[in-house]
Parts: C-alpha cells; sequence; structure tokens
C-alpha cells in the first residue's frame, strides 16, 4: 500500500514520526517514504516543534550557570562539573557507560595491566605486573571521568592514607600510590582467596563455629584500626577476604576517615555505596559527624547475622530498607536458624542495637563475647538448609549430600557444582524476577476472589479501589458473602505483609483465609508462597497440591511447586510441575525459569538454555541502556550461567 | 500484566537493587552536589548532605506518586533538597566555616518557592542535567552523522536546510536523524524516569 504513490502518512503519524512517538516499524515505514515524497518531507519543514524539542533547545541555548547563590561560594567552573555541558559536547566525545570501559592491556605507570579483577567505589582494579620489583600486584585507578576535579583527586587519596597508617597483618595494605597522567592510582597486593560474599553466594557457606571465628578475628583487626583513629565506615562482606590460610582480610577502608582528625575526614561519595543493607542506622540518617567506632560494630553485626542465617537482617525496597534499619527490630538469627545458640544470638542482636550507646562498648568487648561463644558448648553441625529465606532460594539449594561434613570446614561444593556455585551468585536477581512476577500474580488473585469471576482478570490490585472492586454474584447469601470479603481483605493483607518481608505472618493470616474459605485455592497458594519463603519447602508442596486440586488452573501454583521442588532437589517433580504451568501459560516466566534451574541441575544445559532464551524471547529487555527488567535479567542470567558452565 | 520494562525509579522503589541504586546516585549525585556547593557549605558537609538528599529520595520514592502533569518529578526533588539543606544547616549552625546566615535562609526559601527565579534556574540545570546524561546513554547507539545532524538540527537549531548541507545529506534525512535519537531519548526518559515524565519548557 505504502508504494502506491498517492499514498501519504496520516498527519497525526507524520507529527508523531517526527516526535519520535511513533513506533518502530511504523517509523521505518515513514523513512522509507520520506526518502521518495517532497511534499511530506515539506510538511516536516512546516511542523511546529514537539514539546520535548523546545526543552532541548530551551536548556541547550541557556548558558550554564556559574555564579553560586550565596555570597561566598565557591565559584568555580561549570554548575555541574563535566556532566552539566554535555548539551555542549561533540558527540565524538561521548563515552560509553563507564562500567563498559574495561582495557585490559596496556600500562599504567611502571605497570603493566594484565587483568580486570574488579570494579568498586572510585575505581577499576587490575591485577598489574610490576617490572621493578618483579611481582604480581593489584593497581586500582579511578574511574575516568570520576576525578574529574583536583578535590575529587585529594579524596581518592586520602583514601590511601586513611588506610597507609594502618599496619596489620589482617588488614590490606598498601605498597604504594603514585601519579600517572595527572591520575592517581593505588597499589596493593594480590590477596588470594574469597570474599565474604562470595563465599555466601556460593555453596561454601560458613559453619556457625566458622563463622564466629572470622567475625572474632575481624573484630579483633578493627579494634587496632579503632585505636589508631580510624574507623571503618562500611564494612561488609564484599570488604572482608578470606585468604588461602582461612583468615579474614580487611579490605577498602575506602571511607575511612580520621576521628583525630574531622577537618580531613573522609565521607563517602555516594557512588562508593552500595545499597544500604550494612549500613547503621546513624548512617542511614546521613549523620556522618556522629559515626563513630559503633557504626562498624552494626556493620559488622550484619555481617555476622548474614553469615549465622544466610540473610541480611532486613531485605526489601530501599525506602522500605531504610524504614526498617531505623525502626524495625530484626528477627533474630536464631529464629532463622535453629543452630545459633542463645548467646551467640544475643551477641549478635547486641550489635545491631538502634541505639548506638546499647552495642558493645568497643570491637574488643565485641571479640570477647565472641570468644564465650566458642568455648560455650560444642556447637552443633551446621543446617546447612537453615536461613534460605531468600526470595527463590530454593532455586539454587544446597545438595542435601554434603551435609555430613567436618563441622569446622567449609562446605565443599558437590561435585560438578560449578553451574550451581555461580547460580546461586544470581539467586538475588533471579528472587527479584520471581517476587515481583508473584506479586502481580497475588495481585490477580485478590481481584479475582472479591470479583469472584471464574477467570483472572488481567487487573492490577490498588488497595484503594478495593472497595469498588467488590461485587457479590447474585443470589449468594449475604453470610457467605461477608466470609468472602473477609477472606479477600485476608489476603490483601498478606500481600502487604508479603512486601514488607513479614513471611510468617503471611503464613498466620493466609492460614486464618483458609479457615473461613476452605475451598479458597488462593489462600492455600499463598501460604505456600510464605512457606517456600520460609524454607519450609515441604510444606509448600503440601499446600500447592491442595490449591491445585481445588483448582487445577492456578498457574501461580505450578510456579510455587516448581521453585519448592528444585530447593528440595526434586528436580524431576520440578520441572513437571513447570511443564503443567506452561500448559496452562506458555508465557510464564516464572515457570520457564524454575524449569531451566531444574535442568541446569540436572547438567541439561541445552534445555536449560532454551528456557532461558524463552524468558529473554518473551522480556528482551534493553541490555544496551543496562536497565532490562528483572524478569529478562533472569534469563539473561541464566543463559550466562549455562555458557559459562560449557 | 506483568511488567518486562521497570523504570529506574519503579526499581528504586521495588527493590533493594545495587544496580539500581548505582545508577541513580550516579544520575543525580553531581547535580545534587553542584546546588549544594551554591549554598556555601564545606566540601566534607556538601557530600553528607548531598549523600542525605539521595537517601531521603530514596526513602521517599514510593510516596512520591506521579501526578501526571509534568516536570513534577524535578519539582520533587527540589522540595526534598531544600528541606535536607535546612535541616543540615540547623544541625551544623556552629560551623565557624559555613558563611552569611541571613543570605542563606532567603536563598534557601527562594529555591522553595516554585516560581521563584531560583526554581527556574533549577529547573533549567536539572533538565540540562538528565537530558544530557540520558543523551549520553543514547548518542552512542547512532553513526556518527546520525547524531552529529539530531544536534545541529535539535539541539543547535540550524535550519534542517542548513545542516542537510553541512553533512552533505539530503533534508528527509535531517527528519529521519531527528526522529530517530527522540525515539530512544524517549524511551531512555521512559526507562529512568518512568513514562509519564516529561521535560515542561518555562513559562
Ligand atoms: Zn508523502
Amino acid at each position: 500500500m505504502q508504494h502506491d504513490p498517492s499514498w501519504h502518512p496520516d498527519p497525526h503519524v507524520l507529527v508523531a514520526f517526527d516526535s519520535g512517538t511513533l513506533g518502530e516499524a511504523e517509523s521505518s515505514v515513514v523513512e522509507d517514504h520520506l526518502g521518495r515524497c517532497a511534499q511530506c518531507v515539506a510538511r516536516l519543514l512546516d511542523g511546529a516543534d514537539d514539546s520535548l524539542v523546545a526543552r532541548l533547545r530551551e536548556v541547550h541555548a541557556s548558558p550554564p550557570c556559574d555564579t553560586a547563590v550565596t555570597s561566598q561560594a565557591d565559584t568555580s567552573g561549570c554548575a555541574v562539573p563535566g556532566s552539566d555541558c554535555t548539551l555542549h559536547r561533540h558527540p565524538s566525545a561521548l563515552v560509553p557507560h563507564r562500567d563498559d570501559i574495561a582495557p585490559v592491556s596496556g600500562s599504567v605507570a611502571r605497570f603493566t595491566l594484565l587483568a580486570r579483577i574488579g570494579a568498586g567505589g572510585f575505581g577499576i582494579v587490575y591485577k598489574a605486573y610490576d617490572p621493578d620489583l618483579d611481582r604480581h600486584v593489584a593497581i586500582k585507578v579511578p574511574h575516568e571521568g570520576i576525578l574529574r576535579t583536583p578535590r575529587h583527586r585529594e579524596r581518592f587519596l586520602r583514601e590511601a592514607r586513611a588506610a597507609a597508617t594502618l599496619s596489620h597483618p589482617n588488614i590490606c595494605p598498601v605498597h604504594e600510590v603514585g601519579h600517572w597522567n595527572n591520575l592517581p592510582y593505588i597499589v596493593m597486593p594480590v590477596l588470594e582467596g574469597a570474599t565474604l560474599d562470595r563465599l555466601l553466594d556460593s555453596d561454601q557457606r560458613p559453619t556457625t563455629q566458622q563463622a564466629v571465628r572470622w567475625v572474632r578475628s575481624v573484630a579483633e583487626t578493627l579494634e587496632y584500626a579503632h585505636s589508631k583513629g580510624v574507623v571503618h565506615r562500611d564494612l561488609k562482606p564484599s570488604n572482608i577476604l578470606i585468604n588461602e590460610r582461612g583468615e579474614p582480610i580487611v579490605m577498602d577502608f575506602g571511607l575511612a576517615w580520621r576521628q583525630t582528625d574531622q577537618g580531613t575526614r573522609l565521607t563517602g561519595d555516594l557512588e562508593m555505596m552500595g545499597t544500604p543493607l550494612y549500613m547503621s542506622p546513624e548512617q542511614t540518617r546521613g549523620n556522618a559527624a556522629t559515626t563513630s567506632p559503633a557504626t562498624d560494630i552494626y556493620s559488622l553485626g550484619v555481617v555476622l547475622y548474614e553469615l549465622l542465617t544466610g540473610q541480611p537482617p532486613f531485605q526489601g525496597g530501599l525506602g522500605e530498607l531504610i524504614g526498617q534499619i531505623l525502626h524495625v527490630e530484626p528477627r533474630p538469627p536464631a529464629e532463622l536458624n535453629r543452630q545459633v545458640p542463645t548467646e551467640l544470638n544475643a551477641v549478635c542482636m547486641r550489635c545491631l542495637a538502634k541505639d548506638p550507646a546499647a552495642r558493645f562498648p568497643s570491637m574488643d568487648a565485641l571479640a570477647h563475647a565472641l570468644g564465650d561463644c566458642l568455648t560455650g558448648p560444642v556447637l552443633p553441625p551446621p543446617d546447612l538448609n537453615a536461613g534460605v529465606g531468600d526470595p527463590v532460594s530454593g532455586m539454587i539449594s544446597p545438595d542435601p549430600s554434603v551435609e555430613a561434613v567436618a563441622p569446622d570446614a567449609c562446605q565443599e561444593p558437590p561435585a560438578g557444582a560449578t553451574v550451581m556455585r555461580r547460580a546461586r551468585r544470581s539467586r538475588r536477581t533471579v528472587g527479584i524476577a520471581a517476587s515481583v512476577a508473584g506479586l502481580t500474580i497475588a495481585a490477580v488473585v485478590v481481584v479475582r476472589l472479591l470479583t469472584d469471576q471464574g477467570e483472572i482478570e488481567s487487573r492490577s490490585f490498588d488497595p484503594k479501589q478495593q472497595g469498588e472492586i467488590i461485587q457479590h454474584p447474585p443470589g449468594e447469601g449475604q453470610e457467605h458473602a461477608n466470609a468472602r470479603k473477609t477472606a479477600a481483605d485476608l489476603l490483601a493483607r498478606c500481600l502487604e505483609l508479603g512486601r514488607s518481608g513479614d513471611f510468617s505472618e503471611v503464613v498466620e493470616v493466609a492460614s486464618d483465609a483458609i479457615r473461613i474459605e476452605p475451598e479458597c485455592a488462593e489462600a492455600y497458594e499463598m501460604r505456600a508462597r510464605a512457606y517456600a519463603e520460609l524454607g519450609n519447602y515441604a510444606a509448600a508442596v503440601t499446600d500447592c497440591d491442595t490449591a491445585l486440586q481445588l483448582d487445577p488452573q492456578l498457574v501461580p501454583a505450578y510456579v510455587t511447586s516448581a521453585q519448592a521442588n528444585v530447593a528440595l532437589g526434586r528436580l524431576s517433580e520440578a520441572i513437571r510441575a513447570a511443564d503443567a504451568g506452561l500448559a496452562r501459560d506458555a508465557n510464564s516466566i516464572p515457570c520457564y525459569a524454575n524449569r531451566g534451574m531444574a535442568r541446569a541441575k540436572q547438567a541439561q544445559l541445552q534445555e536449560a538454555l532454551a528456557d532461558f532464551d524463552a524468558i529473554v524471547e518473551r522480556a528482551p529487555g534493553d541490555a544496551t541502556a543496562g536497565g532490562h527488567g528483572y524478569l529478562s535479567q533472569s534469563g539473561y542470567i541464566g543463559k550466562r550461567l549455562c555458557s559459562t558452565a560449557r | 500484566m506483568i511488567e518486562t520494562s521497570l523504570s529506574l525509579l519503579q526499581r528504586l522503589a521495588d527493590n533493594s537493587d545495587d544496580q539500581a541504586w548505582g545508577e541513580f546516585c550516579r544520575l543525580y549525585q553531581p547535580l545534587l552536589r553542584a546546588w549544594i556547593d551554591r549554598y556555601g557549605i564545606q566540601d566534607c558537609d556538601a557530600d553528607d548532605i548531598a549523600q542525605e538528599t539521595l537517601l531521603a529520595l530514596v526513602a521517599d520514592i514510593r510516596r512520591f506518586q506521579h501526578p501526571g502533569h509534568s516536570g513534577a518529578f524535578r519539582g520533587w526533588i527540589r522540595a526534598i533538597l531544600v528541606n535536607r539543606l535546612r535541616v543540615s544547616w540547623r544541625k551544623r549552625r556552629n560551623t565557624p566555616s559555613v558563611p552569611g546566615t541571613n543570605d542563606f535562609w532567603e536563598r534557601l526559601d527562594e529555591l522553595e518557592d516554585p516560581d521563584s527565579s531560583l526554581s527556574h534556574l533549577w529547573n533549567t540545570e536539572h533538565d540540562r542535567h538528565v537530558l544530557g546524561r540520558l543523551l549520553e546513554r543514547v548518542a552512542p547507539r547512532f553513526a556518527e552523522d546520525t547524531y552529529g545532524i539530531f544536534r545541529r538540527y535539535v539541539l543547535e537549531n540550524v535550519s534542517a536546510a542548513q545542516v542537510a548541507a553541512e553533512w552533505g545529506v539530503t533534508v528527509n534525512a535531517v527528519f529521519i536523524a531527528k526522529s530517530r535519537v527522540l525515539r530512544a531519548l524517549r524511551q531512555e526518559i521512559a526507562l529512568v524516569l518512568g513514562p509519564q515524565e516529561a521535560f515542561p519548557i518555562e513559562d
């Protein structure tokens, strides 16, 4: 039709094309047409600009303002250094996102770069060769563009100086600090070992006793740093490395500042901060002035908690997380891991006190208290399934066959478990995928219950609209209508509780819903999901079975069943459940994700890859922008797993 | 029904996602820092306030219901920045190196007033900064001439005929470049700030 010479795109299509709001396929038809039609080009020439174009021109034309609003402020250069002037820069000056810059050839000063071994804080860490001393070193160089100003360069150097004042066998030392091409760099030894975050993400979670030993050693190390007036301020599992001798090494005093010299204290650039998972309440308040050794005690308490239970004390959205850090008491670790003795539980909880004064008075005191835990009654062997409260952690649960290992050693991964060890690294992302999908599904469930429709309505749940949604089927008894309404309310409450991570309470409330509406498949499904979140996979499977007896079309129940069965190592059952789910909804991404994980566990990499491809195909996301959705991420990660495993 | 592509703000509200947090900080920290500097606050305090502002933004992000009118997001950030500056000022009042007390309060009040010239400056700089960052992300996806033509025609407001002559192309190529880059920019805006956000011109 577009080859008909009398055909022209509609005027409104042309306007949409001009403003970039037309879809890709339609745009290419218009593009094609413009090459042949001077008439339409003329129309575009006469067209009015849309508001985005007008705004782009406006902000581009207005000169960057470099005046301070108060009289004595610094007035150097552009208001927004380096970035403010983006619109004034030539496109060739535009560089890709800095995460993409990964040169592994070349040199920095006399050092030959060999490999990129990490990135964080201000810089990238390379493994490099030092020809003068004929040894390998780790060299940290700042991200290009990050140290734009002398101020930033100065701060990078202060990081090195803070660490350089410390000399301790359990602190990563600084070999030298230098300048190269106007940029500073820091040279450190190459440390062999694995950081705690990697151990936590692998199948090598420490035993309770080992965790206590490590944390005690870190506490002793920090006692030394505190005695030198240096507070770490950024303790987290990724900053603690377990070396080949099994000793913890504290790294990256990147946010450290000297208590004795507040004028030059280092505060964290936000680019250096990860999630606030390990931040103390006083830090989340942004109250840097009150940061003290007690801050490190809190953060170390979080690390201990995670080592003991496999999960940090608080999880959730960032806003929610900050609220919890400030106001919510964490669940005692002993509740999540029955192997944690009372005394150790108390030590951990004391570290996590909201009030810095209520924590241990010093790292020394903490180290002693941990020592007392070690000399107490002999700790029982580790419970590998304890603390697997992560969403979908079940997908990658440890193999029960490795349970019988020496209590004091790292858990050895089962033979051929490379895929799974890597898979665990991705469990958070995959978990998020399933949670997002889960919440959506649950929302549909509530709406369905409220409307009493036979079919799931594709309508998102908004508590504010709840009142409007309720319709009683004609002829239904008032009593039953009330019961239905109550059950719906309870399930809505479950959703809320689920969002804040309180899954034990979800179990309670869902059980109430079941008592009121015993035929309610959704309530069983809800409880199953909460059980799965709590690591009670057997109960999850039972509830899924009940839910599916009541309603064989309930796809979310197949999802949860698959997930729990993967966790239990019942891979064929998991695959069967996912198959059944997919037979009813061929686009169920969580079904593909769980089946993919099960197949990967069975070392059926081809088949697993097909499942992950199916996810990517259905949720392609946008890899170039680095911002693709969670759902597609689980697919991408799965694919990466499979390709690494090959 | 299942969202495949949540915006950055949505991701921040929904999950403690390291990547989203880093992305958000990289996007807004320089802008906040530049404005805090303007209030004559010394370096390390300015870093703290920028951090506090970002944390406050994130803590509040769930409550931020996009009212659908354009430019709401930048106004919301401005309000939180003003609030953090106030709180921090009170907290650090005794710090001797912070100058010009009265001036400071007046200028804060001015920034709080959405119709003040200072707020207009904020709007302009916010949009320039954010659009600039988003264009930075978009530009590498295009051939140099495509982006160059877009730049000359859209940003620098040179006539289509002249841009065509400069780059040795026909006029329709100018509109094609404009349409392609704008489409990518709009997608990027949706990906970061959500589909409702727009960058309205000043009155
Ligand atoms: Zn035409």
